[in-house]
């Protein structure tokens, strides 16, 4: 699960990984972020590097 | 304590002095241990 | 003193104070940052969870959500709570999570008991359930000041600088300075360097070290400062400058009143 806040700054960023991980499909990942208000490099490194692994965790439940 | 067999997805109670850990209806030996059903209170942070 | 707004959003606030000393802008930065109170997620009783987070996670994810509160003031610190910290309605919140899968659990599926309090945020996910997972959650929140843990921090990203001046003196007009210049404060203007959005200068000086006349000079005001200061979302910004700007007031006069004691 992506992590509520940024870890350095404490902005809210979960809100909008929905919106993000469905955009990246089709459009360049930077002018996604700018678009969604995701502005330092401490808040954009969350989103850009999170990897999600609960739907590959629920197999060994 | 309950424990629950992961093969046969059974309820099994561990008799520590005779078999030792293993399921007594499919003869696997991992076990997981079930949640109590206790409420359990937490500081959220 | 005096203050000019530079920009103004929701959750974000820019602006130029002048006539004040460092300590001062900083201390209305710490203050924004840890002094003002707001309401968090404190804990929480977990009747079932059987989704693939451990309880732990769970409950640092809803501490972490930001509330936003109809009237704060209606609210007082547990231990300064006439209840004496034991918990009651002047100083905790009660709320209610109860969901069965498949789907994703946000911020919005949390019920508070009291209509005046609600997410700032609907869609935080707080975890993905699967087919038969389910998870029942009560809890309470109170409210706390930032200086006790991150989730009660109303003030986010909160800088300051000093505010800027460029002086250019025998220019050549070659135009190094604006190519180098990473926030484009300058420009060539009838073949002379100009500073132009100087708010914008990040005092970084690649300016000095390119041009080869050594006519620019960066020189901070030492008494303005350039505040730049955002919200978690828990309150609108205008209001958290407002209140950590009272808190420093009151607890000035605190000191005051204290002093006059002594003498």
């Amino acid at each position: 699960m992506i992590p509520v806040r940024c870890f350095s700054c404490g902005k809210v960023i979960s809100h909008v990984w929905e919106e993000y991980r469905e955009r990246i499909k089709s459009e360049p990942p930077g002018k996604v972020l700018d678009d969604l208000g995701i502005e330092s490099y401490c808040c954009r490194r969350m989103l850009l590097s999170h990897v999600e692994i609960v739907d590959t965790l629920r197999r060994y439940q | 304590m309950a424990y629950k067999c992961t093969r046969c997805k059974k309820t099994v109670e561990v008799d520590y002095e005779y078999s030792g850990i293993r399921c007594p209806y499919c003869g696997h030996r991992i076990l997981m241990k079930e949640r109590p059903t206790t409420v359990k209170r937490l500081k959220a942070v | 003193m005096k203050v000019e707004l530079i920009q103004l959003e929701e959750d974000r606030i820019r602006f130029l104070l002048s006539g004040a000393t460092a300590a001062f802008a900083n201390g209305l930065r710490r203050a924004c940052m840890s002094e003002v109170p707001t309401l968090a997620i404190d804990e929480i009783s977990l009747y079932d969870n059987t989704s693939v987070l451990f309880d732990e996670q769970i409950g640092l994810r809803i501490g972490m959500i930001p509330l936003q509160v109809e009237d704060l003031d209606l609210f007082s610190e547990p231990e300064e709570c006439q209840c004496g910290g034991e918990g009651c309605p002047g100083c905790r919140v009660d709320f209610m999570l109860s969901v069965e899968g498949p789907g994703m659990v946000y911020s919005r599926d949390l019920q508070f008991t009291d209509p005046g309090v609600k997410p700032a945020f609907d869609k935080i996910p707080i975890v993905i359930l699967g087919e038969g997972e389910k998870l029942v959650i009560e809890g309470y929140a109170t409210k706390h000041a930032g200086r006790e843990h991150s989730k009660w921090q109303s003030g986010t990203l909160c800088g300051y600088k000093n505010l800027p001046t460029i002086e250019i003196g025998d220019c050549s007009g070659c135009g190094k300075c604006v190519e180098v210049c990473p926030r484009k404060v300058l420009v060539l203007e009838d073949g002379r360097a100009k500073a132009t959005n100087i708010l914008e200068c990040s005092l970084c000086k690649l300016c000095i070290e390119e041009c080869d006349a050594g006519a620019i000079k960066v020189v901070p005001v030492l008494d303005s400062f350039v505040l730049s200061i955002e919200t978690s979302g828990c309150m609108p910004v205008k209001e958290l400058v407002a209140r950590a700007s009272d808190g420093i007031r009151k607890r000035a006069e605190t000191l005051d009143r204290k002093l006059a004691e002594l003498s």
